[in-house]
């Protein structure tokens, strides 16, 4: 088919002027036809279909994270209606306080801890249920149930499992002559909070790497095992290798969950004893909404904001760099 | 046609039509509608005709459980002791239907950081229930109003230090105090029928002797799982844990605050309580260990399970504390003193503040007064006593036979009356409460130094508070 003639090409005018409606009765319906051909064409189309979804972005993420940078220079305190610009200060007053320093230290040794048990235990998980075992759709619904739970409610539940002198661990341990005092060393409770995120977690990462494992081409295994590699070799050589990507994502976002956690500590420890397991998430928490410090909290939430953007980049990288 | 449609507009209006149509015209008639149909619905509830129906926000706590009950009419959904404030409001609806009520709910420690929030955003709730130790900083940030404004006549009926102390902020009247409890020594009394102990003990040396007796392992696992004593002491329920040791510094001659409201940790008498309970723990080991880990209301569940023998314990928990163990297996006594004092407690009073864009309404204003007459009525007090222990805050009330009909209610009316002091204002109070019972926690978990450690404490406060 050959297109129809064309007559000649029309002088292009600026958007506005083509936008500009002569009158109702002439103008009216030519107008709206140009808006349409305009905002329907593959250069302006794109952007108003993403529009929404970036103006929620920025409204929602952008403008709040530079509101509290903002912030973060300020003393607000929500029971004071005078408020000062105090530049660097609360940095400096956070980099002097020794109980934001501890908190710091709890939150790297609970990412380490957890993220450790959770990739180890999701591995583990992950290569036993990616075999054809009976009622393999149940068993991973049944390990990937906890993550479905609120963290709240798994905390509260763990609270309550663990009380020394009225928990049920305590009641079953006695059995054996032992009674544990699961929150009152700060090493304990700290344990106590990783072992908790471990149990709701670990159903998470052993999907993500689950779906890294469905992802080898099994020929690999099938070559490896006529070579007379085992278990043990094909993992080395095969999975792990081929499960990096996987690996880093899940790294990622279980990294990003320990540095903003705040429900566990709040529920399961409350930051006890003696604050000593208060994470950055938890202090930052306590100053902005239990003390009404909201200029000094900010500071602590543009650390952790740090924090993750560090860690985010880091793992990029590393994942870009696996790739290549 | 379209056209002469609008040129008979334009020509009987007089308005611009005639011409093109620029984009700034639609978009500008665009706002105007957007803005029209927007605020319809605030439009219809601040202007209603005079007289018309005015509905008044309540921020109330969530633990309560009120709010389904209210709105199904159902008081089946409601825990039984809070259905004195389910009656109160059901009768006060059937007395003003001119008044609607909404309601909205927080955890009890966020409810004031809610209403902070909501009225520096500029929308508070009308009125909201708190603890006296929010008043101040409310009142000193402007959010709630002063209730001398508007006229009433009773307040020489109600207990007066209880309206000095805990209600006023600079002489004005901010909160209607509603019911009072007070903290006292709850103990299990066939523990103690046991352990031979007659009756409970008076004093902080008859404690520390019962708690030996009372303490035991009746496991096997080498620990004791019931303690001879237990009170709040952890970072997890602050600030339970000063008021609940603020009688223990009183009955020594001291003090938690200055008079110019700076909180006190680093005194003589506060060294001493922190070395009492650190040997409780230490060397005659009757201290609970859960006492420095445990959330606030816990205490329920620990008497109940019987780790706790005794405990310091507000007598606003007496209710599902009783309805667990029974009223013959649960006993409340006057908080121990020291030798040569008598008995104090310390008195939570919860009260309903208005905010003061209410107040300043010509409609709300009036409306939530009403409503505020109603919570701090005499006949709101005896349903407060009859379903939870409630001590009234009016002298009248305490007058009521109600208050003789049942041993306990009466006993914890009187003793409230004429021993509980409110939680007096102190700056930074959160953050005070949190540092002392830090350098608590310290000095008993890890046997830190007293002095050092009550002196570092009390200097971090102090910068907090030049900050």
């Amino acid at each position: 088919m050959t297109p129809p003639p064309r007559g000649p090409a029309a002088p292009r005018l600026p958007v506005a002027a083509r936008l500009q409606v002569p009158s109702w009765s002439q103008g009216g319906l030519r107008g709206i036809r140009a808006a349409t051909r305009i905002l329907t064409s593959d250069r302006v189309l794109p952007y108003l279909l993403v529009a929404p979804a970036v103006i929620l972005v920025l409204a929602l993420t952008v403008y709040p994270t530079i509101y509290v940078f903002q912030t973060s220079f300020s003393d607000w305190n929500l029971m004071r209606t005078v408020t000062r610009a105090v530049g660097l200060r609360n940095y400096v007053e956070l980099a002097r306080d020794s109980l934001a320093l501890r908190a710091l230290l709890n939150t790297v040794l609970f990412l380490v801890g957890s993220l450790a048990l959770i990739l180890v235990l999701g591995l583990a998980l992950a290569l036993a249920l990616n075999e054809p075992v009976r009622f393999r759709s149940f068993f991973r619904s049944t390990v990937v149930l906890p993550w479905a739970l609120t963290a709240v409610v798994v905390g509260v539940m763990w609270r309550w499992i663990l009380i020394p002198d009225i928990g049920i661990a305590n009641y079953m341990l006695a059995g054996l002559g032992i009674n544990v005092s699961f929150f009152l060393s700060p090493a304990a409770a700290l344990a106590t909070m990783i072992l908790v995120e471990v149990w709701r977690s670990t159903g998470y990462g052993m999907i993500l790497l689950l779906a890294g494992l469905q992802g080898i081409d099994p020929t690999l295994y099938e070559a490896a095992r006529i070579d007379g590699a085992g278990f043990g070799k094909a993992l080395r050589f095969i999975t792990l290798p081929l499960l990096v990507p996987t690996l880093l994502v899940a790294t990622i976002l279980l990294s990003i969950r320990s540095v903003n956690l705040i429900d566990i500590p709040l529920v399961v420890t409350g930051g006890g004893p003696a604050r000593m397991t208060e994470t950055l998430g938890l202090y930052m928490w306590k100053e902005s909404f239990s003390f009404y410090h909201i200029g000094y909290g900010s500071a602590v939430a543009m650390v952790m904001f740090a924090i993750n953007l560090v860690l985010t980049v880091l793992y990029i990288r590393s994942l870009s760099r696996s790739r290549r | 046609m379209p056209g002469e449609i609008r040129n008979r507009s334009a020509n009987r209006k007089g308005s611009k039509l005639a011409g093109p149509i620029s984009r700034r015209d639609l978009l500008k008639g665009t706002a105007s509608l957007g803005l029209a149909l927007g605020s319809r619905p605030a439009l219809a509830q601040s202007a209603p005709g005079k007289g018309g129906p005015v509905t008044l926000n309540l921020l109330l706590w969530e633990h309560w459980k009120v709010v389904e009950g209210l709105q199904k009419n159902d008081p089946a959904t409601v825990p039984k002791r809070r259905l004195w404030f389910y009656e109160t409001i059901k009768r006060f609806e059937t007395e003003h239907p001119d008044i609607k009520l909404q309601y909205q709910t927080a955890n009890w420690n966020v409810a004031t950081q809610t209403f902070i929030a909501a009225s520096q955003a500029g929308n508070p709730p009308d009125l909201v229930g708190a603890q006296s130790q929010d008043n101040q900083p409310l009142a000193n940030a402007g959010f709630v109003a002063d209730l001398g404004q508007f006229k009433y006549d009773e307040w020489d009926d109600f207990n007066q230090a209880v309206l000095r102390e805990a209600c006023s902020v600079g002489g004005k009247i901010v909160s209607m105090p509603v019911y009072l409890t007070s903290t006292g020594l709850g103990y299990n009394k066939p523990l103690l029928a046991q352990a031979g102990i007659t009756e409970p003990p008076k004093t902080w040396a008859d404690l520390i002797s019962a708690g030996k007796a009372l303490t035991k392992d009746t496991r096997g696992t080498g620990r004791p799982n019931q303690w001879g004593f237990g009170v709040e002491l952890s970072t997890a329920s602050t600030p339970n844990p000063v008021s609940f040791t603020m009688p223990m510094i009183r009955s020594l001659g001291g003090a938690i605050v200055d008079k110019d409201g700076k909180g006190l940790m680093d005194t003589p008498e506060h060294r001493k309580i922190a070395k009492l309970l650190s040997e409780m723990y230490h060397d005659h080991k009757i201290l609970s260990p859960e006492s420095l880990t445990m959330k606030a209301n816990d205490e329920v569940d620990l008497f109940t399970a019987k780790a706790w023998a005794t405990g310091i314990v507000i007598h606003a928990l007496l209710p599902p504390i009783i309805e667990k163990m029974g009223a013959a297996s649960f006993g409340f006594a006057p908080y121990p003193t020291f030798p040569g004092d008598e008995p104090r407690s310390y008195s939570e009073v919860y009260g309903f503040l208005m905010s003061s864009r209410a107040a300043k309404d010509p409609q709300k204003g009036p409306a939530a007064w009403e409503l505020m007459k109603e919570i701090g009525a005499v006949r709101t007090l005896l349903l407060a006593a009859k379903y939870q222990f409630g001590a009234p805050s009016r002298k009248s009330a305490l007058a009521d036979p109600v208050y003789k009909s049942d041993p306990l209610l009466g006993y914890l009316a009187n003793y409230t009356f004429k021993t509980a002091t409110p939680f007096p204002f102190v700056k930074e109070v959160t953050f005070y409460s949190e540092t002392f019972i830090e350098a608590l926690n310290l000095i008993v978990l890890q046997r830190q130094p007293v002095d050092e450690t009550l002196k570092r404490q009390q200097a971090r406060y102090e910068a907090r508070l030049k900050g």
